[in-house]
């Protein structure tokens, strides 16, 4: 109980951050860090990455090294190309 | 307790094969919705006014609240895991009910908003309220992820549905398994949506 009660005020806390960066700070694309950080914290509590046995944290990491492919190889290829957008 | 298979050695590695099944499913569903925001990227790099222009037209105090309620539904099932082991059946029917009443909460504000997004003529088709370039892409995907998340909330629901109904028939210590890998499905289905929320209400308020 304790552990989820911590986790959610960590969770709200930088909830609160991303709103107030976008909102408040008209900084948006900003306010995708503290989600950054939400995303892992989730994974690490509630999802137990950060007390499970090895097996778990293999699959995760796997699916995080696809996705970087998928991305990385992507963005070779959009940021290198010289996009012309008729009007 | 139930019976583990024959075709384990024990009952730890009957759940340990359960887990890295659940973990290996996520891993797949994490590359599925990766794609999306890979996506999302890409036009948000080419075209970043109308994808601004049109994420500013998003309901973000709906979306607020439904990030909220997602955070602490995921807190509840978290919390639910020691009344198994302890075996407080009791415990876990209440927080798997308050887990339920939050996410059909989640639905019907998502609902609610997804009618204000058709009434205001948000839909990327016929009569599409915006002119920048960009804004029905940005629509699209907007649509397209929520209603791919919608639907993996109805999954959970329906797996929450069935998780108590068994803890309302049988004794809660033997639930373990299962609730573990509900547990993890939620929180995953909470993470997609954690990365959703700044891509669809925030990154337009610049």
């Amino acid at each position: 109980m304790w552990r989820a009660a911590t986790t959610l005020l960590g969770l709200l806390s930088l909830f609160t951050a991303e709103v107030v960066i976008a909102v408040v700070f008209r900084m948006g694309l900003w306010a995708l860090l503290p989600g950054i950080g939400m995303a892992g914290l989730v994974a690490a509590r509630f999802m137990g990455l950060d007390r499970r046995e090895n097996l778990p944290r293999i699959f995760a990491l796997s699916g995080v090294f696809w996705l970087a492919i998928l991305i990385g190889l992507t963005a070779t290829d959009v940021l290198t190309r010289h996009m012309v957008i008729a009007h | 307790m139930a019976e583990t298979g024959i075709q384990y050695e024990s009952p730890s590695h009957e759940a340990e094969t359960a887990q890295a099944g659940m973990w290996l499913f996520l891993a797949s569903e994490f590359l599925f919705f990766g794609g999306l925001f890979l996506v999302w990227t890409i036009y948000r790099v080419t075209l970043p006014d109308g994808f601004a222009a049109a994420s500013r037209h998003t309901n973000i105090v709906i979306g607020a609240v439904n990030t909220v309620l997602l955070l602490v539904s995921g807190a509840c099932l978290s919390a639910g895991l020691p009344a198994v082991q302890s075996g407080n059946g009791r415990m876990f029917r209440r927080i798997l009910s308050g887990a339920l009443v939050i996410a059909l909460l989640f639905l019907a504000l998502k609902g609610l908003e997804w009618h204000e997004d058709l009434n205001e003529h948000l839909f990327p088709a016929a009569h599409f309220a915006l002119s920048e370039r960009g804004a029905g892409l940005f629509f699209c995907f907007y649509f397209v992820a929520t209603f791919l998340h919608g639907a993996h909330m109805v999954a959970g629901i329906v797996l929450l549905l069935w998780l108590l109904r068994r803890a309302r028939s049988e004794p809660v210590a033997s639930l373990r398994m299962p609730a573990e890998s509900v547990t993890l499905y939620w929180a995953f289905v909470d993470l997609i949506w954690i990365v959703l929320f700044p891509l669809i209400y925030l990154s337009g308020r610049v």
